[in-house]
């Protein structure tokens, strides 16, 4: 989409995006320690791009050590033998960015997510909802805080603008077009986006700083340099509008969780899943929204991935709930290698319903059966759990239907309902042995010659030597079996 | 001494038992004489122990209760039933099957599980549990959760050698002789122990099938016309 060269952008540039992720998590995991954690954060960490071969990320620790950017691995090892190397990951930038651009969404309307390092606000149209930059900036701002990333950013009337001061590792904020372009004037040519060959091509002609750029009429420069390159010189000059595409949030809500460290044992994974389900009840409940059924995902490292869907009876969103029936599915649940990464998926969002019931009928008992419910078909899986249902047929074994739903036709009419049927029926009828002595009978029952499973059979009541009341059937061969017991 | 405790409950310093108000707290059970055994019938809550065989009554002789317990629409769980349950007897019974929830456990730590969390839930005004047999900690275990819960837990078992003084508020043994039933209460929270006594435990009725009812109608119409004569 193109926007007009008036309006006011701001770029948040988050240049240590994975080692700050990575740092935030290795924290989390192990809160309960606090000087491991302050050995932690005092460890050099750096995030290598093997494709380069250069330092990319690096914290303040391996900062002092000397590590710079762009430095080899060979190099930067030898400058610290404990140094804690991770891989680089546009993957894992990309998602970061994405799930942030989805907690800033509900702050503000347009953002583009500018891989691998930033995001694009447009605050002009939200300066009318804030009242004023500041107050839109101490929103943003806030939101921002709860991570822990080094965030550098930058306001201008032009988007490449915007970027250019953030990459120069600034923290400004002005809607004032005068002190932007001061900010501007210090900025070095070789940060911005435009090509490195133009950027040569323009140091020849003498254009070595920003300042030179401005003052050069844009026909000047535009035989020299490729059409993407002039595209991007009139945008820095504020005379070309930028072409941005800003982002949707999507429908269903997905997070994938790279552990830091891999883990075997199922109980070890509970507290890492309960923050994954602590972002999902933030994410629900600023949506007003429920879900009904999570798809956990458990990245196995030499086995295919587990992916187990959990379901609750009763649309939930609060995490300490989904944990306890979670909790319950995995103690069944065995790993068949260390698990190095969790996706939580959540397919449908349910809208949360007013509460149209009265506050103090039932309700209590209504929620405390649904909980009841997705407990046990956690741990004891779902077709364990039956509901009764009946069905009006005379054939004893056809008239309970055993349902893992809940069934909405109508209820039977008890006057339907013959009132000497024994409690318990056997799955099979099981030949009589041994003496039984005859209460009251016979009760004859032909039917079922329509769908192939025809029975005559003469039912009796009887009582055993043990004393057990039985149901017993005579067929028309004069076998007779046990079909039932009045408990 | 004697005149000690006498002084004592003249100031009103000593409480006994027996003013224990038992009356109200109890289910009727729907059978005369086990209410007055039971001091007015079953404890509104807790777990109450059944031994007897397969099949002597053992349902009938508690089920009614579960209709005095007035209003209670909660569920009722079947946990690890050693058979198929009847939807026509739970109907015949007065049970709305949209309370009954069944549950079936590979083993008895399973069913053991589901019935403490049904009962401790709230959810449930009846649990009936089938097991072999009972320990000490799990019955402790089971009357804690449904005291917590306000429900009865009913706990069939068959064997024969059952420990005695489970900590549960209630522990019937039952045996079939001819037609009636023999029950035997072996412990009670309000109550003694008693010796056996017998309780008629019906059929709801003979024989309802279709042939039989319109039989039935007629014979009374005979009576009628001869009445008039």
């Amino acid at each position: 989409m193109q926007f007009d060269t008036s309006s006011l952008w701001i770029y948040i540039y988050l240049p240590n995006l994975q080692l700050n992720v990575q740092e935030a998590e290795g924290i989390h995991l192990q809160e309960p320690n606090t000087q491991r954690v302050q050995q932690r954060s005092q460890q050099a960490r750096i995030v290598y791009d093997p494709k380069l071969n250069q330092v990319i990320q690096l914290n303040r620790a391996a900062a002092k050590l000397g590590i710079k950017h762009g430095m080899g691995l060979a190099s930067a090892s030898l400058l610290c033998a404990e140094l804690a190397v991770s891989e680089y990951k546009l993957e894992l930038a990309k998602q970061t960015l994405e799930s942030l651009a989805n907690e800033l969404y509900l702050l503000t309307s347009d953002i583009v997510i500018d891989e691998p390092h930033g995001l694009y606000l447009r605050a002009q149209n939200m300066l009318r909802l804030y009242g004023s930059l500041e107050h839109y900036w101490q929103a943003i701002k806030r939101s921002l805080a709860q991570h822990s990333f080094d965030v550098y950013y930058a306001s201008a009337y032009s988007v490449n603008v915007a970027k250019l001061i953030a990459k120069h590792r600034r923290r400004f904020m002005s809607d004032n077009k005068t002190s932007i372009a001061q900010e501007l004037k210090q900025c070095t040519l070789s940060m911005s986006d435009i090509d490195r060959k133009d950027i040569e091509k323009l140091q020849r002609v003498g254009v070595k700083t920003i300042d030179d750029l401005l003052s050069h009429p844009l026909s000047e420069l535009a035989t020299r340099v490729s059409k993407l390159s002039l595209h991007l010189i009139a945008e820095l000059r504020g005379e070309a509008p930028a072409k941005l595409r800003f982002y949707q949030p999507p429908e269903h809500y997905q997070q994938y969780l790279e552990l830091l460290y891999d883990i075997e044992l199922v109980d070890k994974l509970l507290p890492v899943l309960g923050r994954c389900l602590q972002t999902l009840e933030s994410y629900l409940l600023v949506r007003n929204a429920l879900a009904l059924s999570l798809t956990i995902c458990l990245h196995q490292r030499e086995h295919e991935p587990i992916e187990q869907v959990i379901n609750s009876a009763q649309p939930l969103y609060k995490s300490v709930h989904w944990l306890d029936i979670i909790a319950l599915r995995f103690e069944s649940l065995s790993l068949s290698s260390a698990v190095y990464g969790i996706t939580l998926s959540c397919r449908k969002i349910e809208k949360a319903d007013l509460c149209d019931s009265d506050f103090f009928t039932q309700k209590s008992t209504h929620i405390a059966a649904m909980t009841l419910l997705s407990r046990l078909q956690a741990k004891l899986g779902e077709d364990q759990v039956s509901l009764l249902h009946y069905s009006d047929d005379y054939r004893p074994e056809c008239n309970s239907q055993y349902h893992q739903q809940q069934d909405n036709r109508k209820r039977i009419k008890a006057t339907k309902i013959y009132l000497d049927r024994p409690g318990f029926l056997l799955k099979e009828p099981r030949p009589l042995q041994g003496k039984a002595q005859i209460i009251d009978g016979p009760e004859r029952i032909v039917s079922g010659w329509w769908d192939k499973q025809e029975i005559q059979r003469d039912y009796f009541l009887a009582q055993s030597q043990q004393g057990q009341q039985l149901w017993i059937f005579r067929t028309p061969k004069d076998e007779w079996f046990i079909h039932g017991y009045f408990i | 001494m004697k005149s000690l405790l006498h002084d004592l409950q003249k100031k009103q310093l000593v409480w006994t038992a027996a003013k224990l108000d038992q009356q109200q707290e109890r289910v009727a059970t729907g059978y005369q004489k086990l209410d007055e055994a039971l001091n007015g019938g079953f404890p509104q809550s807790g777990l109450v122990h059944i031994a007897s065989i397969l099949g002597c009554g053992e349902m009938r002789l508690v089920v009614p209760a579960l209709l005095n317990m007035h209003e209670d629409k909660r569920l009722c769980a079947f946990i690890a039933p050693p058979h198929l349950l009847n939807a026509e007897f739970l109907l015949s019974e007065g049970i709305d099957l949209e309370r009954v929830l069944i549950i079936q456990a590979n083993s008895s730590q399973e069913a053991l599980w589901s019935a403490e969390q049904c009962a401790k839930s709230g959810a449930c005004s009846a649990v009936f549990v089938w097991q072999n047999t009972l320990q000490q900690s799990q019955a402790k275990k089971l009357e804690l959760a449904a005291l917590k819960g306000q429900c009865l837990n009913f706990f069939f078992t068959s064997g024969q050698h059952q420990i005695e003084n489970l900590p549960v508020s209630l522990s019937l043994s039952m045996k079939r002789d001819k037609q009636m039933v023999q029950v035997k209460i072996n412990k009670q929270k309000v109550g003694w122990p008693l010796p056996p006594f017998t309780v008629k435990v019906p059929f709801k009725a003979k024989l309802g099938s279709p042939m039989r009812k319109p039989m039935k109608a007629q014979q009374h119409n005979v009576v009628a016309l001869h009445a008039n004569q």
